[in-house]
């Protein structure tokens, strides 16, 4: 469960059916990187990770919601289909929508680690991505 | 809460008004006592968006069991025109043809007595459960597009169950239309290892006996007397549906643009039915919904087999029939009345269940009489219903009516009701035995975290859409 440490950089916010967070960052970049580590956070255990796994991901899309969505459904289908979990994100490059990104994890091992949600997918709903200053926010929501 | 303006048309149905840019009112089925934790929600807001499609017929309308979902709300049943109408993914849901079958046994409840922690620990060990879970099958792509145009038929075809089930599920368990060439190669690799997988989540397979009979006629025609023993499986498409609709999604933003389609919430992104993009949705739509019937008759070939080995029988020594599948996700075309004239309609159901009426024909001819059966599980400490299809669903709500219990503890606020205790313990005292892979999965499943199905169903017998025929009590449940 999402621990008290990361708090400034996500919340979990309340829906019925589904999960949701709401993701801070000082920087575009790093509210990307706070969005994925909070994704991987309410999905599984990723507490004291090895990082013996490393990845590069690019991703594009026409504006920063869709880039949003578009760079978790990435990292959710990685999870899926090579068994990985990650808490490190590294922004090598973000510019005119696109997203390049080193991640370091580890195989996941359901032996040692316990999974919360299985994420369906990720949604546009009531999605957005907002900046305020050098402050940046965004919401996404979870079908689980 | 929602400050939305209601209109009382009967005891259990309620109108929104249609205001703005709105095209139809909404409605909403529910009691008194229903419609305020309803109003809680922003379920009924999404009610008056999916109001706002082109093409909409009659009433946006939403089941007792409505709750927040995205874009449409679960429970939401929406009708199109087909030449004017539009096919939304979000109407359907991620969980492509998520649905429901219940096999009756020869057994009584006598007869699983005492052996009931044997059966679900086999039941458990025989069907992969929980997240991400992989299936005993490996099918090659090749194979999985015969699943994608077979349905269950493909499952019959392998030795999985007996063909003369077919006729007992929603298009005989095989949905016309379906492509396989509209399907990414993404989908296919979350659907290879996955077919023969309950998932996670509300998913389950239960260990049930017939409690109450209300329709006793009715009952006689499917076959359900008191004490029997049955079995209900509750799963999806997996993996394989939610990456169509997902990958339909994002088709689907940019054809709302290109067809100037008012989106009061993006997931309520859409094309024309009959739009090259409202095409291809729906023939990928049908390759997800023939996993599903193709998944459940695997894994209810499991559950049989399970069955009959806990109790030390011989290989078909119980007799076992599939009563009837239903589908809680699905767009179909259907013909209905709209004044009084048969019309060809785009039905969503989103979290609905179809409830066709006596009479007509797509209720399997033995159960033409009373209409087609509708299972509606609860939760798993409780009871679930076998209901059927009424003339008043067909004239009212497009022959649908709900399809479960309906949350009422969001799953993080179950989670924190449930600290401190154990749920599986808390079931055993009341004689419920429960494996699960997830702890969580069992917190966020409890039976406090769900509305009492018979207050669901109360409504949708009041409101005359659905006729209640007996009630199910669980002995034993497996749980993603």
């Amino acid at each position: 469960m999402p621990g008290s440490k990361s708090h400034e950089r996500y919340i979990q916010i309340e829906h019925t059916g589904d999960i949701g967070i709401k993701i801070f960052g000082n920087s575009a970049q790093e509210l990307f990187a706070n969005a994925a580590y909070g994704m991987f956070d309410v999905m599984v255990d990723i507490s004291e990770l090895e990082h013996n796994v490393s990845e590069t991901i690019d991703v594009a899309a026409d504006n920063y919601e869709e880039l949003l969505v578009t760079w978790l459904t990435e990292l959710n289908y990685i999870f899926i289909s090579e068994n990985r979990i990650f808490d490190k994100f590294e922004i090598t490059r973000f510019k005119n929508f696109e997203l390049s990104s080193i991640i370091s994890g580890d195989t996941f091992d359901p032996r040692k680690r316990e999974i919360y949600s299985e994420i369906k997918a990720i949604t546009y709903h009531e999605l957005y991505v907002k900046q305020n200053g050098d402050k940046w926010e965004a919401q996404v929501i979870f079908d689980i | 809460m929602s400050s939305l303006k209601f209109l009382q048309k009967t005891d259990y149905l309620w109108e929104i008004p249609q205001e703005g840019k709105m095209r139809v009112p909404g409605r909403i089925y529910a009691s008194k006592k229903m419609l305020n934790s309803i109003r809680a929600d922003n379920a009924p807001d999404q009610v008056c968006n999916v109001a706002h499609l082109p093409g909409i017929v009659n009433y946006s309308l939403a089941m007792p069991d409505i709750h927040w979902g995205y874009g449409f709300s679960i429970g939401g049943v929406a009708a199109f025109d087909l030449d004017e109408g539009i096919i939304s993914p979000g109407g359907v849901g991620y969980d492509i043809n998520c649905g429901v079958r219940l096999l009756k046994t020869s057994l009584n409840r006598k007869d699983v007595s005492g052996h009931i922690k044997k059966i679900i620990d086999l039941l458990f060990q025989s069907i992969p459960t929980g997240v991400g879970s992989k299936g005993a099958l490996r099918i090659t792509h090749n194979e999985l597009k015969r699943v994608m145009l077979d349905g269950a038929k493909w499952a019959t075809d392998k030795g999985f169950g007996d063909a003369s089930n077919l006729e007992f599920i929603e298009e005989n368990g095989q949905m016309p239309g379906a492509d396989p060439a509209t399907v990414s190669e993404r989908a296919m690799d979350r659907g290879t290892p996955q077919l023969g997988t309950l998932g996670s989540g509300n998913h389950f397979v239960e260990l049930q006996y017939v409690d109450k009979i209300y329709d006793h006629d009715a009952a006689t025609t499917l076959g359900l007397t008191e004490d029997q023993v049955t079995l209900t499986i509750h799963t999806g498409s997996r993996g394989f549906g939610y990456q169509i609709c997902d990958d339909s999604i994002k088709k689907m933003l940019r054809a709302s643009e290109k067809y100037d389609i008012y989106l009061p919430d993006k997931q309520l992104c859409c094309a024309p039915i009959r739009s090259p993009e409202g095409k291809e949705y729906l023939a990928a739509m049908a390759c997800a919904i023939n996993y599903a019937f193709a998944n459940r008759q695997v894994i209810s070939h499991w559950a049989c087999e399970s069955l009959e080995s806990a109790l030390g029988f011989s290989k078909g020594t119980i007799k076992f029939q599939l009563v009837y599948e239903v589908a809680h996700n699905i767009a179909k075309e259907e013909t209905h009345l709209v004044d009084k004239k048969p019309v060809k309609l785009l039905v969503h159901r989103k979290g609905a269940t179809r409830a066709f009426g006596p009479g007509s024909h797509d209720v399997p001819e033995k159960y033409r009489k009373i209409g087609q059966p509708v299972l509606i599980p609860g939760d798993m400490g409780r009871y679930s219903y076998v209901l059927s299809g009424t003339e008043g669903a067909m004239n009212e709500t497009f022959g649908s009516t709900c399809h479960g219990a309906g949350r009422l503890l969001s799953r993080h606020k179950a989670i924190d009701a449930a600290k401190g205790r154990s749920i599986f313990r808390e079931l055993e005292d009341i004689g419920i035995y429960v494996r699960s892979t997830g702890k969580k999965t069992l917190a966020e499943e409890m039976p406090e975290a769900y509305k009492d199905v018979s207050d669901v169903v109360d409504a949708v017998t009041g409101a005359g859409i659905s006729n209640k025929i007996a009630r199910l009590k669980p002995l034993g449940v497996i749980k993603g």
